[in-house]
C-alpha cells in the first residue's frame, strides 16, 4: 500500500503540517468572526418594535429606525445638539431622538421630504427619550441604493 | 431613440444567443466556420451595446426627456460632464455601462488572441462563457430594467442628480468599481474553458494573468476612488465605513489578491491547479454578486428584496452559473491533481499557502458579516446589525498577519528554507523594525495597536529596501552600470518581481495611512461666533462668518475660517437649484503630508461676517498617504503588466524614468 503513496510522491505525513496549518488559520477566523459578532451585533428595532419592548429596551445599545417627521429638526441653544423626531406607520406616536455631535445627515434638512429614513444608535433613557450617539440616513436616491425610486411623473 | 436603443439592446441579446450556440455547436461538430461565426457575432455583440450605449449617451446629452431615464437622471442645468455622467448614475444606466465595458474587454480579447496557436482551442469555450455573462445582461436590459423607456408626453426638463453625486470622483469612482467587478469575467472564462477542454496545465494561467492583474487594479483603484469620494463629500471626516456596498466591492478584490499569488504556485511548481480554479470562480461569483447587490438593494432588508425587479434575475443567474462552473469543476477534478508538494513550511510555497488562507479568511469573514443581518432575519426573524466595530475587530488582526506575512513570504526561498539564508534575510528588517519601534516610543508613540501596525510597516519597508538595495548593487557589481541605472534596468528586466514590490510598497502605505487615521484622529465640535477661535491639535481655527453666493444652478455658502491667524479655510455647503433643501457638504481641507485638517461647516446663523458658525473639525493623521498608496499601486501594476525586453535589446530600451519611477 505504501508503493502506491510514494509512486504519487505524496506520503501522508508531510503533509500533515500543513493540514494542521491550515486548520489553525481556519479556527481563528471562526473565532474571530463568532466573538466578533457576539460583541458588536446590536439589535435593529423600528419605532413601533422598540415602543413594544417598552421599558425592557431601556439602556441598552440599539439601532432603531424610522422615518423623519418632516421640519422636527430643531437645533438647540448651543448649535450643536439637535433632536429631531422618526415614526413609522405602526408607531403610536413619534419617537423623540436627541444627538449632540453636530453634523447630521444633509438629507435631514429637508423640511418638504416625507421620505427621509433614519437610523439611530443609542439607547433609549426612562423618559422615552432615544439618546443617539450615531445618526444616519438611508437616502432613498443614493447612488449606490438600487431599489430604483419611481417618481411622480407629472408634467 | 427610445426604439432604437431598444432594438439594438434587443438585437444584442439575441447575436449573443447564436454566438453561445455556434461556438459550442463547432467545437462538437469540428467546424472551424461555425466557432468563426461565432467569434463575428461576439464582435457584433459589442458593436449593437456600444450603439445602445451611444444612444443613451446622445439622449443625455441633447436633453432627450422623452426617456424616462434620462428625464430622471438629467436636468438642463447641469454641466455636459456631469450629465454624460448620468449615463452610469441609474440602475439601468449602470447595468448598460457594465455590459458594454464587458463588451469591449471581449473584443479586446478577441483582437490579442486572433493569431494562430495552442491557445486557439481555448475560444471557442471563452467566446461562449462571455456571450453567456452578455446574454444574462441584455436580457435584464431588454425586457427588466430598460434604460430606454419611454415617457407618453415628454417633461421640459429633467429632475437632475442627487447633489451628492456632484463631484469630481463620481465621475470616476462608480465606472471604475463597476469595471472592476465586471472584468473578472476575463480571466474566469478562460478558467472555464480550460475545464471544459481538459488543458489543465499553465496554457489558461498565461494567457489569463494579465487579464487578471487588469481586473485586480482596476477593482483596486475603483475601492481607493470610493474610499477618496467618501472622504471628501459626506463629510463624516472617515474614508471607510464598512458599508455593505464596500464590502461587496472589497471581497472579489481580496480573492483575487489570492488568485494573482497562488498562480505563481502553479507556474512555478505544478501546485494548487484545483485551488487556482476555484480561486478565479469565487472572485466571479463574487463580482456578480456586488454587482447585484449594488444595484438591487437586499442588503438593506430581505423586504426590499421583492422591491427590485432585477433581484430575482439576478439570484437565478447567479445560482445557474455557481451549480454549473462547480458541476464542471468536479467532473475534472481528477486531472487537477499537484505535480509537486511542499516540501517544508519554512518555504515560499507555505508561505503563499498561508497567504491564501488569510486573504479567502478575511473575504469570508466579511462576507458573513455582511449577510448576517439577512441571515437573522430569515432565519430568528430577528433585524440586527452588524457595524464598523465587528470589521474592525475581525479584520484587524488577520490584516496584521497578512502585512507580516508580505515581509516573510517574498524572502523566503522556494522549496526550503536554511537558517543562514533566515539570517541573512531577516536580520536587517527585524533590526530595523526593532529600532523603528524603539524611535517611536522615543517619540512618544505608545498606544500598542499603532506600535504594532508601524513596526509591521517598518519591518515591510525594510524587506522591500534591502531586495532593491542587494539588486542593484549586485547588477552594478556584474555590468559596471551606475546604481541608479543598475536599479532601473533592474526592475525593467524583473517587472513582474520588482512591480510586485512596488505594489507592496503601496499596500504598506494605504495600511500605515490606515493605522494612523484609526488611532490618532481628533475631533471636535465649536460653534463660533466672528474673531472666536477653537483649538484642535496644532490647529487654532478663528470663524470669521459666512459667505453666500449664488452661481449658476446652485448657491454657495462658505464659512470664512482663519487657520493659525493666517491661512484660509473655506468648509462649504452647497444648495442646488432642483434639490434646495438637501444640500451637499464641501470639506474645508488643509493638507500636508503628515496629517488633514478637516472642517465641515455643520451649521450658521445670520449671514456675512457677522454669522456664527457650527463647525465640526477632525484632524487626520497619514490619510493623503492612503491616496499616494492608490497611485503607486496603479504604478505597480503596470510595471508588471509592462511587456518584459526581448534580450538583445535590453541596455538599449531602458528608459530612465522607470529607475526615477521605482524608488520614488
Amino acid at each position: 500500500m505504501a508503493s502506491v503513496a510514494q509512486s504519487r510522491g505524496v506520503p501522508f505525513g508531510s503533509n500533515l503540517k500543513f493540514v494542521v496549518a491550515g486548520g489553525v488559520i481556519a479556527l481563528a477566523v471562526l473565532y474571530l468572526v463568532t466573538m466578533g459578532l457576539r460583541g458588536t451585533t446590536e439589535y435593529f428595532l423600528t419605532v413601533s418594535e422598540l415602543q413594544a419592548q417598552g421599558a425592557a429596551a431601556q439602556n441598552q445599545v440599539l439601532r432603531v429606525s424610522g422615518t423623519l417627521i418632516p421640519g422636527s429638526l430643531q437645533r438647540q441653544d448651543d448649535g450643536l445638539s439637535v433632536q429631531f423626531l422618526i415614526a413609522d406607520p405602526a408607531a403610536t406616536t413619534p419617537l423623540m431622538v436627541t444627538y449632540r455631535g453636530g453634523q447630521v445627515p444633509d438629507t435631514m434638512a429637508d423640511t418638504t421630504a416625507s421620505d427621509v429614513e433614519i437610523v439611530a444608535e443609542g439607547k433609549l433613557n426612562a423618559a422615552g427619550t432615544f439618546t443617539a450617539t450615531d445618526v444616519l440616513a438611508k437616502c432613498p436616491s443614493r447612488l449606490e441604493d438600487a431599489t430604483p425610486t419611481t417618481r411622480d411623473y407629472s408634467s | 431613440m427610445a426604439a432604437l436603443g431598444q432594438i439594438c439592446i434587443v438585437g444584442a441579446f439575441g447575436l449573443a444567443l447564436y454566438a453561445i450556440v455556434s461556438s459550442l455547436a463547432g467545437v462538437r461538430v469540428r467546424s472551424r466556420e461555425l466557432i468563426l461565426s461565432g467569434q463575428n457575432a461576439a464582435w457584433g455583440v459589442t458593436a449593437l451595446i456600444t450603439a445602445a450605449s451611444l444612444t443613451l449617451l446622445i439622449a443625455l446629452a441633447v436633453h432627450d426627456f422623452s426617456l424616462r431615464y434620462v428625464w430622471e437622471h438629467s436636468s438642463r442645468a447641469m454641466s455636459m460632464d456631469l450629465v454624460l455622467a448620468a449615463f452610469y448614475s441609474g440602475q439601468q444606466g449602470s447595468l448598460l455601462y457594465w455590459a458594454w465595458t464587458l463588451s469591449i474587454f471581449s473584443a479586446i480579447v478577441l483582437w490579442q488572441q486572433r493569431k494562430p496557436g495552442p491557445h486557439r482551442v481555448f475560444m471557442p469555450y471563452v467566446v461562449a462563457v462571455l456571450m453567456v455573462v452578455e446574454a444574462f445582461m441584455t436580457l435584464l436590459l431588454g425586457f427588466v430594467a430598460t434604460p430606454f423607456e419611454a415617457l407618453p408626453r415628454p417633461p421640459q426638463d429633467g429632475v437632475g442628480l442627487n447633489p451628492l453625486l456632484y463631484d469630481a470622483g463620481m465621475r470616476i469612482h462608480p465606472p471604475m468599481l463597476l469595471a472592476g467587478l465586471m472584468s473578472w469575467t476575463i480571466p474566469f472564462s478562460f478558467a472555464i474553458a480550460a475545464l471544459a477542454t481538459g488543458k489543465l496545465g499553465n496554457e489558461w494561467l498565461a494567457l489569463s494573468r494579465r487579464y487578471a492583474m487588469v481586473a485586480w487594479v482596476i477593482l483596486g483603484l475603483g475601492n481607493v476612488l470610493g474610499a477618496w469620494w467618501a472622504y471628501h463629500v459626506l463629510g463624516w471626516g472617515g474614508y471607510w465605513g464598512w458599508d455593505p456596498v464596500e464590502n461587496v466591492a472589497i471581497m472579489p478584490w481580496l480573492v483575487g489578491t489570492a488568485f494573482i499569488h497562488s498562480i505563481q504556485m502553479q507556474e512555478r511548481r505544478g501546485m494548487l491547479k484545483a485551488w487556482n480554479i476555484v480561486l478565479i470562480m469565487v472572485a466571479f461569483f463574487l463580482s456578480i454578486f456586488g454587482t447585484f447587490v449594488v444595484r438591487s438593494g437586499i442588503l438593506a432588508s430581505v423586504h426590499a428584496f421583492a422591491l427590485s425587479e432585477i433581484g430575482p434575475y439576478f439570484l437565478t443567474f447567479l445560482s445557474l452559473v455557481i451549480v454549473g462552473s462547480l458541476g464542471l469543476f468536479f467532473w475534472r477534478l481528477p486531472r487537477l491533481r499537484a505535480e509537486n508538494q511542499i516540501d517544508s513550511l519554512l518555504s515560499r510555497e507555505s508561505s503563499f499557502l498561508i497567504n491564501n488562507l488569510l486573504f479567502l479568511g478575511i473575504a469570508f469573514a466579511i462576507f458573513w458579516g455582511t449577510i448576517y443581518p439577512l441571515v437573522a432575519e430569515a432565519i430568528a426573524d430577528q433585524k440586527v446589525s452588524v457595524g464598523p466595530p465587528y470589521f474592525k475587530q475581525v479584520a484587524g488582526p488577520l490584516l496584521g498577519a497578512m502585512l507580516l506575512l508580505m515581509g516573510i513570504g517574498p524572502l523566503m526561498p522556494w522549496r526550503r528554507a536554511s537558517r543562514e539564508h533566515l539570517l541573512h534575510n531577516f536580520l536587517v528588517p527585524v533590526g530595523g523594525a526593532v529600532l523603528g519601534i524603539a524611535l517611536l516610543l522615543v517619540f512618544g508613540v505608545i498606544d500598542p495597536f499603532a506600535l504594532l501596525g508601524f513596526g509591521l510597516c517598518l519591518f515591510v519597508l525594510g524587506t522591500i529596501l534591502q531586495e532593491f538595495t542587494r539588486g542593484a548593487l549586485a547588477r552594478h557589481r556584474a555590468t559596471g552600470e551606475n546604481v541608479v541605472l543598475a536599479l532601473g534596468s533592474l526592475v525593467r528586466r524583473n517587472n513582474r518581481r520588482y512591480g510586485g514590490y512596488l505594489v507592496h510598497l503601496a499596500i504598506l502605505l494605504i495600511g500605515a495611512g490606515a493605522v494612523g487615521s484609526q488611532v490618532y484622529q481628533l475631533q471636535t465640535q465649536a460653534t463660533l461666533a466672528p474673531g472666536q477661535s477653537v483649538s484642535l491639535g496644532a490647529y487654532t481655527i478663528t470663524a470669521q462668518g459666512v459667505q453666500t453666493t449664488q452661481l449658476s444652478g446652485v448657491k454657495v455658502t462658505d464659512g470664512l475660517l482663519t487657520v493659525n491667524g493666517t491661512d484660509e479655510l473655506r468648509p462649504e455647503k452647497q444648495f442646488f437649484d432642483n434639490f434646495p433643501q438637501q444640500p451637499s457638504t464641501k470639506v474645508g481641507l488643509r493638507s500636508t503630508p503628515f496629517e488633514d485638517l478637516y472642517v465641515v461647516l455643520s451649521d450658521w446663523t445670520g449671514d456675512g461676517p457677522t454669522a456664527q458658525v457650527s463647525l465640526a473639525i477632525f484632524v487626520n493623521p497619514l490619510v493623503s498617504w492612503i491616496w499616494a498608496g492608490g497611485v503607486l499601486l496603479l504604478l505597480g501594476t503596470l510595471i508588471t503588466l509592462w511587456p518584459a525586453p526581448a534580450p538583445s535589446r535590453q541596455r538599449a530600451m531602458i528608459p530612465s524614468s522607470i529607475g526615477v519611477g521605482a524608488r520614488a
